[in-house]
Parts: structure tokens; sequence; C-alpha cells
């Protein structure tokens, strides 16, 4: 299929043979109706053939824009997708002991399924103290069942990204910490956990606001 | 000799229409397929090579289905580079396929694209560009802190950020530090509104870091035009 459906002239060429209205006419009607600059909403297009990926405006009646494009599938138009509606609300999610919920900032995450996003929120501390975590050493912080489902392992199996950290007094010193995602078994799971990675005296706290991933 | 644009058979003869293959049926048929658009096939890779020239448009003929998260969409081309490869964003979908950035991207021969974790890009709707994956040294030992390296080629136009932006990029692994190699380490990423692309490793160099991490990047495309290689 093509985008112009034209009449062809049947060879040996005789232009004694050219009928003007049938071959020629309705070539010339062809090209009036597919380049006219403001013909382009999908239903200027409903009584002419046109192929797979053909592009027309199209207004969306809900939100009263304008500038929606559809793209012709062969069969019907495929509208461009809403942007906002695929993001779950923000689901609390238990965190493992010893660990705790850093006070006012509980662990969150939602997911975005037609992207395959996931995305954290909140923080955690190592104990109800506060105690500054140990460098190097990893926590997997939560045993919730939701997000622990397989569906939403990071792809290739392993994630990690930088989680802020609480500053450490010392001067000079460094603070930093990593969380990792990644699938693991027995049982099987997708587990989240964070590394504190600076220096002895920092981080007493490790928050997961910006962590996300995509599965 | 034909017209500038569609190499479309001028009648040379005077009074009657002449050669009507020629000047009439072969015309029409050079115009047909002007408007068409080139179809990829449901799931198919978008494309990596090839005549298309930024602003060009294919259409993945994917089911619409929200569910697996399938929809029809045409993408457009908005960046084409020798390093980075080509990057299509999509029109009608929310997302891009992940595309994987291949190895030419690499600009300093002690590093590689992670074997098993790929460096890859993916396009939103609405104008983001998303790294995931990780590069790596291709030597095991410890990244060189407080020194600058480039690692990556400059972005191309089409998927360069707005402005210059800084991300943390994750390092590890770290040793456990009951076996006395524990190393304090992190980094972080400069993108340039003009390409340019900055790593840099702080802490003390004695862990075994070599994985950088890039899913921490994500940015608003905007450097304001768009130009092939």
């Amino acid at each position: 299929m093509t985008y112009f459906n034209l009449n062809y002239i049947t060879d040996p060429p005789d232009d004694e043979l050219v009928n003007p209205q049938t071959q020629l006419n309705a070539n010339f009607t062809e090209f009036d109706n597919k380049l006219q600059p403001f013909r382009k909403s999908p239903a200027d297009f409903k009584n002419y053939t046109i192929p797979k990926g053909t592009e027309a405006f199209d207004p969306d009646p809900t939100h009263n824009d304008p500038t929606r494009i559809a793209a012709f599938t062969g069969t019907t138009w495929a509208r461009s997708l809403n942007h906002i509606g695929p993001w779950t609300g923000w689901q609390l999610i238990d965190i493992r002991p010893p660990l705790l919920p850093r006070p006012g900032f509980p662990v969150q995450a939602r997911v975005n399924s037609l992207t395959r996003q996931v995305e954290l929120q909140g923080g955690v501390i190592l104990n109800s103290t506060s105690d500054a975590f140990s460098r190097s050493t990893t926590y997997e912080i939560t045993t919730d069942t939701t997000i622990n489902d397989l569906t939403f392992a990071p792809v290739g199996g392993y994630y990690m990204e930088m989680a802020s950290s609480s500053a450490i007094t010392t001067a000079g010193g460094y603070a930093g910490a990593v969380a990792i995602v990644e699938t693991k078994t027995n049982p099987s799971r997708v587990a989240i956990s964070v590394r504190y990675q600076g220096d002895a005296g920092g981080g007493n706290f490790i928050m997961l606001d910006n962590v996300g991933w995509w599965f | 000799m034909g017209t500038n644009y569609y190499n479309l058979t001028l009648s040379t003869g005077p009074g009657n229409m002449g050669d009507v293959k020629n000047n009439i049926t072969d015309n029409f048929k050079k115009l047909a397929s002007r408007n068409d658009i080139t179809v990829i096939p449901a799931g198919g890779a978008l494309p990596q090579s090839g005549s298309y020239e930024v602003g060009d448009r294919v259409y993945r003929d994917d089911p619409m289905d929200t569910t697996n998260r399938t929809w029809p969409s045409n993408y457009l081309l908005i960046a084409k580079d020798s390093k980075w490869g080509y990057h299509w964003r999509p029109i009608q979908h929310v997302i891009s396929p992940w595309v994987d950035v291949p190895a030419t991207v690499i600009s300093d021969s002690n590093y590689e694209i992670h074997p098993t974790y790929k460096f890859q890009v993916a396009l939103d709707s609405k104008g983001y560009c998303f790294w995931r994956g990780a590069v790596r040294a291709k030597t095991a030992g410890a990244l060189p802190v407080a020194t600058s390296v480039n690692v990556l080629y400059a972005l191309p136009p089409g998927i360069r950020p707005a402005t210059t932006i800084m991300f943390p990029v994750a390092v590890g692994p770290v040793t456990d530090s009951s076996t006395g190699k524990a190393g304090n380490i992190s980094g972080r990423i400069v993108v340039g509104r003009d390409g340019f692309i900055s790593f840099r490793w702080f802490g003390t160099n004695n862990g075994v870091s070599r994985d950088v991490w890039l899913g921490s990047v994500r940015y608003p495309i905007g450097a304001g035009w768009f130009t092939s290689a």
C-alpha cells in the first residue's frame, strides 16, 4: 500500500486509449485530497486508503488538547498515550529489622507499568538510636512482598545507584552510600539493599529519594 | 533528465500526449509512495543504519496493548552519530525501546561497556533521555580518584541536555571491610549542554571498584538544534 493510490495507464501506451476522467482526473483528485495542508485529522482520511504510520493531528476531547498526534495502524488510529496515568500511588514498604524507617521519611515505592519503572522515596536508619552505619556492610532493607515481586526485577538482575547519606562531622571525612537492587533466590525475590561507603562516623541515615530502576 | 526532487519526466514533445508511459504513468509511479513511512515489524529494532536523516520517521507496528505495554507508534530520528548510534524519539508511545549504545562510544582505552549490564539509552515522548547499564574499567582495581576522565565521546546534538547537569554515579563493588580491602568511593558525571562528558571518582582508592552505574542519568533534551553527523 502506498500513500497515493494512483491509476496507471496500461502498457503499451496509446494516447488514443487514455480516459482522462477515470485515469487522470482520479489521480489529480487523490493528490488534491492528500496534499491539502489542513486536511490532517483522522476523520479527513476516512474515505481514503493510506499506509500504516500515516500521521494526523487529533484533538483530545478530554484535555482540550489540539496537539495530540495519531498514527494509522492499518485499521485504526493510535493516539499518543497519557503520560501521567500509569504511575501507581506511593505504597509503604515494610522495612526489615534491624533497620528502621527514618522517622518522618517512610520508605515508599511506586510503579509505572507502561514505562516499566520503579521509584523509591524515604530513608532508613541503622537502629532506634540512629547509630552510624559501618562502611561496606550491605543491609537488605525490605521484606515487602509487593515490590519483591520478580516482575519488578531490574533489567539484567542487578542495579546500583547512589543514595544520599547524612554528612560526616569529621573534617576531611567522606560520606556516601549506594542502593543495590538485585534478584536473589531462597526465597526468590527482588532484594533492595543499602551500603554505606563513607568514612567511619558518618552515615546516620541513608535516603532513597532519587533511586529508581527499570524492570 | 527529470525534475529536481522527484525526478519526474517532463514532456518535450509539442501537441499530442507524446509518450504516455514515460510522461504520465511512470511519473505517477514515482509519486505514489512519496509519503510512505518505513514500517518496522512489531518488537523489531529501530534502524541503526541506513539512509535516514535527522527528522525522518519510522513506524513500529506494535499491538495496541497497554497491559503488555506495547503501543503502535511513529519514531522520529533526533540523533544520528558515528559514535553514539541512531536515537529515535517516540511520538505515540510513551517511551522508546532501549537501544544498546555501540562500543564506539568509548573514548578511553582503559574502559569498556559492561558485558552483562549493557549501556543503553531510551527516549520518552516528553523529550527526556534515560540511561541505564554500566561501563567499567577493563582491568580490576581501583579507579583513579581526584582526576577527571571522559570515558565517553561527546553526546551528539539531539540528545544533549538543555543545560549542563551533574549526576552521582554509583561505583562498585567495594569489598567488605572484614577483608581489609574496603574503599569508600563514589562518582559523578557531568553531561554538558555542548555534549561534553566528564567522570570523576571520589574517596580513597584502596577499593576494588570497577563498575560505573549510569542509571541515575535522566535529563530533558534541549540543545536547541538538530543535525546529522
